[in-house]
């Protein structure tokens, strides 16, 4: 009866709020200008100059990939480092606690049939299913600059994969696993691609991250230029899709190593 | 203020399982419907016409909620996916 | 009123209604596994009928292609979702409630 009230006062509590929030939203937000109007400073000259010249200029038909890769490209750096640090951060919470030992791969072959979801229909399955997520997420890195994608999206893809190969149990359970510190170590290799990919112009007499001066071609004429920077845009995705999937794995295996549960 | 009659609906279904997630009994049922939650903002994302923002909210929305369902499955002691107070 | 329209919306009704039946399905039903079994069927179900009706609305171009792609893919990732479910819910012992129902009259 008292958690029945204490229940209620709850609802109650919360739909006030929600009411409260809402016309508070609503009056504010009629003041302010609308989202796609075409007056405001940000959207008749930032934009404007982003809509008008990215694909000039950067030779890539999604201008999303072309801001956040090409023009941005010093804040998706420090976005990339915030991924591993938080990677980092989860190792060192979790670090004191000692293993949990697994099953050892033999008594599971065994009993195939005891696990708590398994067998042959669900292997039969997952292999048809990864190959196609593995293929997807590929896919997804390389036309970045044409169609959706780009790094963040095929990294996350490419670590679906593995997880979902982590999770079931089966009869390759326990062979090609990541340990933690493996996964650790290809994050931070993605991020220091990155930063290869920016000090590389240094070489060559650009500033940091200027992709029309890589030391690549050889000449300076307009359409090579570029060239340079479509490459320069796909090695920044490269590294960005490594450090995401290597900081989704691991913070998986971090935490699964260390738990105790049949499923 | 204009605001179309598919992104109405949406908002209202998203403070409907936001609700339904707060005062759910069951934390484990919680955790899964907030995938639902998930799945509603990255329809919104495409209805205001954020193509790239819905496709990373997808792939992001899963792994989130296997995470979620892990880090609650591995608590012990007070089985944690009982009825909650 | 073309004919390729008057199909389209018979077959998109059918798949609507199909979607409805399966949504009050997982409420009305008092078993674990009927639940399961509305969700499970009457969604592929719908996502047949909903798929004929678009390619018949598009015909035979790289769209129809994209939309038959999508349809294969959810077609046969979604019962291996439901046959997890089941089996984890077999595994763990969960009764079918009419069992429970004849063995608490057998007791009696």
């Amino acid at each position: 009866m008292k958690e029945n009230k204490s229940r209620k006062k709850l609802a109650a509590g919360l739909i006030i709020v929600i009411i409260a929030v809402g016309t508070a939203a609503v009056k504010i937000g009629a003041f302010l200008p609308t989202i796609g109007d075409a007056d405001t400073p940000a959207n008749s000259y930032v934009a404007n100059y982003y809509i008008t010249n990215a694909v000039k200029e950067t030779h890539s038909y999604n201008i999303v990939t072309a801001v956040l890769a090409d023009y941005r490209g010093f804040d998706t750096l420090f976005e990339t480092c915030v991924l591993f640090l938080s990677a980092l951060v989860t190792m060192m919470v979790l670090f004191g606690k000692e293993k949990v030992p697994k099953m050892p791969v033999k008594n599971l072959a065994e009993d195939k049939y005891s696990a708590a979801f398994g067998g042959d229909i669900m292997d039969a399955s997952f292999r048809i299913v990864v190959p196609i997520i593995l293929i997807y997420g590929i896919y997804v890195l390389f036309h970045g600059e044409i169609s959706l994608g780009g790094g963040f999206q095929a990294g996350a893809l490419i670590a679906c994969a593995y997880l979902l190969d982590r999770i079931i149990p089966s009869i390759r359970m326990g062979r090609g696993k990541i340990k933690e510190e493996t996964a650790l170590i290809i994050a931070s290799m993605g991020a220091f691609f990155y930063v290869i990919t920016g000090i590389l112009p240094m070489f060559n007499g650009g500033n940091f991250l200027e992709f029309a001066k890589l030391p690549f071609g050889s000449s300076l004429a307009a359409e090579s230029i570029v060239k340079l920077h479509t490459a320069g845009i796909l090695m920044i995705e490269v590294g960005v899709t490594v450090c995401v999937m290597g900081v989704i794995i691991a913070i998986l295996e971090v935490v699964l190593e260390r738990t105790d549960f049949d499923e | 203020m204009p605001i179309l009659l598919l992104e109405g609906l949406l908002l209202i279904a998203m403070i409907a399982i936001a609700a339904a997630i707060i005062l759910g009994k069951k934390l484990l049922a919680a955790t899964v419907i907030y995938c639902g939650f998930s799945l509603i903002a990255m329809l919104l994302y495409t209805v205001v016409g954020a193509a790239d923002v819905a496709f990373t909210e997808a792939v992001i929305g899963t792994i989130s909620t296997v995470y979620f369902i892990i880090a609650i499955k591995s608590i012990k002691g007070k089985r944690a996916d009982d009825e909650r107070k | 009123m073309e004919i390729r329209n008057i199909l389209t919306v018979i077959f998109m009704t059918a798949g609507f209604i199909s979607f409805a039946a399966s949504a009050i399905g997982v409420f009305r039903m008092k078993d674990f596994y009927c639940r399961l079994h509305a969700a499970g069927v009457c969604e592929s179900a719908g996502l047949v009928l909903c798929s004929i009706g678009l390619l018949i609305y598009e015909g035979f171009n790289i769209t129809g292609i994209k939309i038959f792609m999508v349809f294969l893919a959810v077609f046969i990732a979604s019962p291996i979702g439901t046959h997890i479910i089941a089996r984890v819910a077999y595994k763990r012992h969960l009764q079918v409630s009419a069992e429970k129902e004849l063995r608490k009259e057998e007791r009696k």
